[in-house]
């Protein structure tokens, strides 16, 4: 292995070393989506503006007897659907993280919407996430697939996890 | 942060000259009086082919679900030695009322990062008020109480929330 390769190899390593630890840092993690697929985010992004991009993630917690919430994972919403598996018949807690980022203003700010979900055994949830000029919205149906019609869950806030 | 700082200048700006003597509004109602001679304050009234409880009832679901937030602007600028990092953080307070012949959404902001000259109420300044009333079994009017610049978003998604058309939550960052 010539100098060039060796030097360019640490460069890499260094690198790939430097991603992992700031990983770990920022707190952030995969959500291990290793449960069967109950819900599916369709995400739609319009930053309104040539010079600023809109990244969606959402951040999953569990919702343990007390109401206190354990973080789960982090599930990147930059494609146009996305399947998720959350535990069915337990309190999970939603955060969906849109990200705004300003190439001109080197600005970036994050606002987020959290929702609690209760996913019945069973029935699946159609999520759709939408960001477009600046405006917005997350809206939850649930349908079961052998059952006409559905429902549109309602926005909850952590606070309502004491009245349930 | 620059659009969001020049908002809080022109909304404190508002409230300033509104007062004249040098009070804050402390009440939506003190808030509603002193917006018509503002001069950066401005008054919108539209007509809705909604009911009043649609509307009522939207207030009620967006006002808490996408007011009751506190939210971090951060931005880098240049500095002589190096980046320097600012962060601006406001708390909003969504606060609806709801009668039989009268629907209000007040919001209020608070933000720790400002000098106060003047006696802040409790919950914050007040920023926008939305009223709405019935006009006929399917018309509601809303009377929009609000600043004259800046705070456009808010302003699009309050609008939205009376006409149904869009009833998404405003990114308060921006």
């Amino acid at each position: 292995m010539n100098t060039s390769t060796y030097a360019l190899g640490q460069y890499v390593a260094g690198v790939l070393v430097a991603a992992v630890i700031l990983a770990g840092c920022s707190g952030l993690r995969p959500y291990p989506n290793n449960l069967e697929k109950n819900l599916v985010i369709r995400t739609e992004t319009d930053s309104g503006s040539i010079f600023s991009k809109v990244g969606v993630e959402v951040d999953i917690f569990r919702v343990k007897a007390d109401c206190m919430t354990e973080y789960q994972g982090t599930v990147n919403l930059n494609g146009p659907s996305v399947e998720v598996g959350i535990p069915p018949d337990k309190l999970s807690h939603m955060a969906f993280v849109f990200s705004n980022s300003s190439f001109l203003a080197s600005s970036r700010n994050s606002i987020s919407h959290e929702t609690l979900l209760e996913a019945r055994a069973g029935y699946n949830y159609d999520i759709r996430v939408s960001y477009i000029d600046e405006i917005y919205n997350v809206a939850i149906s649930e349908k079961h697939p052998e059952k006409p019609g559905g429902r549109k869950i309602d926005f909850r806030d952590i606070s309502a996890c004491k009245a349930i | 942060m620059k659009k969001i700082f020049t908002c809080w200048i022109v909304s404190a700006g508002l409230l300033a000259v509104m007062t004249g003597c040098g009070t804050m509004p402390q009440t939506a109602d003190e808030f509603r009086k002193a917006v018509p001679g503002a001069v950066t304050g401005k008054v919108e009234t539209f007509d809705v082919n909604r009911p009043f409880s649609a509307v009522a009832e939207t207030f009620q679901k967006k006002g808490p679900e996408c007011l009751n937030k506190t939210v971090s602007t951060t931005s880098t600028t240049p500095g002589k030695y190096g980046p320097v990092v600012s962060t601006y953080t406001v708390t909003y307070k969504p606060t609806v009322q709801v009668t039989q012949n009268k629907a209000e959404l007040h919001v209020q902001q608070h933000s720790d990062n400002t000098l106060k000259v003047h006696k802040e109420p409790e919950g914050g300044y007040f920023l926008l008020v939305a009223d709405a009333y019935p006009v006929a079994e399917n018309k509601t009017r809303v009377d929009l109480f609000c600043p004259a610049i800046g705070h456009k978003v808010l302003i699009k998604a309050v609008k939205g929330w009376g006409t149904g058309e869009n009833v998404g939550c405003p990114d308060l960052t921006q």
